[in-house]
């Protein structure tokens, strides 16, 4: 039994809460991704474990979404941010003692809540899900965190703020306002009206209630998820391909603009409701416009990577970095495009939404957390990754599966909009349409939990191995810059 | 380009924006978008309010949306939603994806028992669907979940549950007196000129193969494999499915065989024909498990479901094949060729019993 000051020295080592959260996003990721290949194999047969309350389809649909964005995406990329700040501020993390505290109180929250939606507590708001007793523990989390990074960026050490860190700043405001807006964190418990009228626990009344969980629904990605992961993009692309950013200006209006363009995109999940014209239009025009920092982010990015691009396929996880921004920018377009109403009206309700859904939090932004994790845990540790072939087969996993798991659901999606729209069938008639696509999905599922696990196997070897011989070992501690450990892979002998 | 970026500007900043944002996108609609409730709604009874309770902790929505627009023709209702529909709704319950049908308006479609049969294996009345079984849900959860089912639509969706309600009694007294009682009933509920329509569509070799594959995807749950209203969900519905197995045939072979179902007590011969049957696959047979179809399935498939029942449960004779399009025309009195035009039909199993065909 270790004493109180043990423990306290062991959370207070520098970039422990880094390599803590990045563990612990891996886990959410293989947990969160085995609901999914569950769920994708009930589709296919429904009557997999017919009966067992917790593990229907639909009460494991929320666990696997929020799993995956706040346990996979938002701890991962809290390991990014942990890893990063202390990086560019040149100060220790304020402090890696709360920060591992929080990621304890976090992993609970999570746990919690996804126990608790598999025995139905559901608030029933899409993505605000969580029960009340989750919620508040969450946002107390978000608000820590704020705190942290943010005393962190005041006690930094360098005059210049890089624009990581403006992302990182952003994100952390941005969520605490809307994880409290979303889950209408000011009504936590059920009333009944005199005049027969229910107000649901975080919920308020009628189509009110649908403008305010889609503004949330839409932002969690918007302002959570992608600035979150384009912070760590800005940091990653540069220092792994060992170039200057390309441009400060388009630096800055991707950074402005995405928090006026972005927030006013959720209404356009509700084209087809009938909400008030103008509000409509407000979401149409958002979505849209957003081409403007997506296209200001992705062209930075890559005109870093001018003449540097053969560095993408020595390094896997500036692959799969890159691979992640690529995927950013098609599912973004692709975003924009679906937004127009006569677009909207063809694939709302399909599957095709699934397969956008994907594409943006497994494509781009699973693909961003990959490589941070693979990049960020070499360093950390100051070992190679265990295995750089066993990494290369995950990319690939990742890119056949995912490619074929979003065209499966998207031909799906045409095939019920076909069906609905212009053969005017009743969506019982496309049953027997979209089941062979369901197969073909849970096919292309197996790749990617097979890359999960590669993943898994990777960081659980790299952290436990005892392989190392002494001297490099030791070279290894004394090493000041590290980042020729894992970028290209080398392993001991090319050291 | 040179902005200065403190923590100040990105903090003040970055809250100001989205502060702007939740003022102009949230704020201002929840202020200046207040509908009433439409002349259709209704709030939520006790039992209803614990059915919505169900539907939203076992995850419903997800699969099911609430919200018919103009685009929705296909649904066949015709209604769009209105803002006041959802004035006592919280959580809103739209959704975001069709796995399942539109809910909007389900009140009254099915009667209890077929959602009782439906929750415990949704397979038992629609053989096709891949939707869980909710057979954990049981007793009084269960009847609130119907009852919720039943109050979707407003008070049009009520009206129509009470209807259903109350033909179900009737149905099950008939039922009670026997097979030719009860048919000489359901026959009465019908138009008349549809008990005598002259069969359009004749028993061939390939309107039968047809209908089979549209039996199984659509009857086989409740009717069974063998047409005698043994299927899987039997056990849960009253009136019990029809068993075509005691009926005999008359109407589509005017000279067809006369085995059929006689009644040695009421020394009644019960006689159903296709028109009836295409009457109750399109419209349901309101009070009993038998939901409406006319929006599912086109006219050319009731006319061959009915011809596949009558000759292989009830039969009827088999009448010969003249080719695909000449069908019409040699069953029909002559009112001319029927255009080809506009003839589409996903045929695999037609073509199969094309090549069977004798001569």
């Amino acid at each position: 039994m270790k004493s109180i000051e043990q423990i306290w020295d062991w959370m207070d080592r520098p970039d422990s809460a880094a390599l803590h959260a990045l563990c612990s996003g891996t886990v959410w990721m293989f947990v969160g991704v085995t609901l999914g290949i569950t769920m994708s194999n009930e589709l296919t047969s429904p009557d997999l474990f017919a009966g067992i309350p917790q593990l229907v389809f639909s009460r494991l649909r929320p666990a696997h979404v929020n799993m995956n964005l706040f346990g996979f995406l938002g701890t991962t990329f809290y390991g990014g941010w942990y890893f990063i700040l202390p990086r560019l501020c040149r100060t220790p993390l304020r402090t890696n003692r709360e920060a591992n505290l929080l990621i304890v109180l976090w992993n609970l929250a999570i746990l919690a809540g996804s126990i608790s939606l598999a025995n139905g507590g559901n608030q029933g708001h899409e993505y605000g899900e969580y029960p009340w007793y989750v919620n508040f523990p969450v946002e107390i989390a978000l608000i820590w965190n704020a705190s942290i990074i943010f005393r962190t960026i005041l006690a930094r050490e360098v005059q210049k703020i890089y624009v990581s860190i403006w992302y990182i700043g952003g994100t952390v405001l941005w969520i605490s306002v809307l994880y409290f807006i979303g889950h209408v964190m000011w009504h936590p418990f059920t009333t009944y009206l005199p005049d027969g009228q229910i107000v649901h626990a975080g919920a308020t009344i009628g189509l009110d209630d649908a403008v305010w969980n889609w503004f949330y629904g839409h932002n969690v990605f918007g302002l959570y998820i992608t600035t979150g992961g384009i912070a760590i993009v800005y940091y990653l692309v540069p220092k792994i391909a060992k170039t200057p950013l390309y441009s400060h200006a388009l630096s800055l209006i991707g950074f402005w603009t995405i928090a006026l363009l972005y927030a006013p995109t959720g209404q356009h999940h509700l084209l087809l409701a009938p909400i008030p014209n103008w509000l409509k239009i407000y979401a149409i025009i958002g979505s849209v416009a957003l081409i403007v920092p997506v296209f200001s982010f992705v062209t930075n990015i890559f005109m870093t990577m001018s003449g540097k691009w053969s560095k993408a396929i020595d390094i896997v996880s500036l692959r799969f970095v890159l691979t992640g921004v690529f995927f950013y920018l098609a599912v973004s377009f692709q975003g924009s495009i679906q937004s127009l109403m006569t677009v909207n009206r063809f694939i709302h309700y399909t599957q095709w939404v699934v397969g956008h859904a994907h594409l943006a939090l497994l494509g781009a932004f699973g693909f961003i957390a990959a490589g941070t994790v693979l990049y960020m845990i070499p360093q950390i540790v100051r070992r190679p990754l265990w295995s750089r072939n066993l990494a290369d087969a995950q990319y690939w996993l990742f890119l056949i599966g995912l490619t074929g798991f979003f065209w499966s659901l998207t031909a799906a999606g045409l095939a019920q909009g076909s069906a609905w729209m212009l053969l005017g069938q009743q969506v019982v008639r496309a049953y027997p349409v979209v089941k062979p696509y369901f197969l073909l999905r849970s096919t292309f599922a197996t790749l990617i939990y097979l890359g999960v696990i590669f993943e898994l196997i990777n960081i659980y070897m790299t952290l436990t191995t005892t392989r190392l011989d002494r001297a490099y070992s030791d070279r290894l501690n004394k090493a000041k810059n590290l980042e020729e450990l894992m970028p290209a892979g080398l392993g001991a002998s090319e050291l | 380009m040179n902005m200065k970026m403190s923590p100040f500007v990105i903090g003040v900043g970055a809250t100001a924006v989205l502060a702007s944002v939740v003022i102009a996108n949230v704020l201002m609609p929840a202020w200046l978008f207040r509908p009433q409730p439409s002349p259709n709604a209704a709030p939520y009874t006790a039992e209803e309010l614990r059915g919505r309770e169900l539907y939203i902790e076992n995850g419903c929505l997800y699969c099911h949306s609430q919200d018919t627009g103009p685009q929705d023709w296909g649904m066949g209702s015709g209604l769009s939603a209105e803002p006041g529909d959802y004035a006592y709704d919280s959580p809103h319950l739209i959704g975001s994806e069709r796995n399942g049908p539109d809910l909007m308006r389900e009140g009254g479609y099915h009667t209890d028992d077929w959602h009782w049969a439906h929750f415990e294996d949704p397979r038992y009345t629609r053989p096709q669907s891949f939707m869980p079984s909710f057979k954990f849900i049981q007793g009084k959860d269960r009847a609130a979940l119907i009852a919720y089912m039943q109050c979707l639509g407003g008070k049009a969706g009520r009206a129509r549950a009470a209807e259903q309600a109350a033909d179900k009694t009737v149905l099950i007294s008939y039922y009670n007196k026997g097979v030719s009682d009860n048919v000489a009933y359901l026959n009465s509920t019908l138009p008349a000129e549809w008990l005598t329509m002259p069969n359009p569509v004749p028993a061939t070799v390939g309107s039968i193969g047809r209908g089979k594959v549209v039996y199984e995807a659509y009857c086989i749950g409740c009717h069974g494999e063998n047409g005698d209203g043994r299927g899987p969900a039997r056990p849960y519905l009253n009136p019990p499915p029809m068993d075509f197995t005691l009926l005999q045939a008359s109407g589509a072979t005017p000279n067809g065989s006369n085995i059929g179902h006689y009644d040695f007590k009421s020394n009644k011969v019960s006689v159903i024909n296709n028109g009836a049957i295409y009457f109750a696959v399109l419209y349901g047979l309101p009070g009993s498990a038998m939901p409406q179809f006319k929006g599912q399935l086109e006219s050319e498939k009731i006319w061959d479901v009915g011809n596949y029942i009558g000759y292989t449960f009830m039969g009827w004779k088999l009448e010969p094949y003249t080719g695909r399009y000449d069908e019409l025309t040699k069953s029909l009195p002559a009112v001319g060729k029927p255009r080809r035009s506009d003839c589409h039909f996903d045929g695999a199993p037609m073509n199969v019993f094309d090549r069977l065909e004798p001569g």
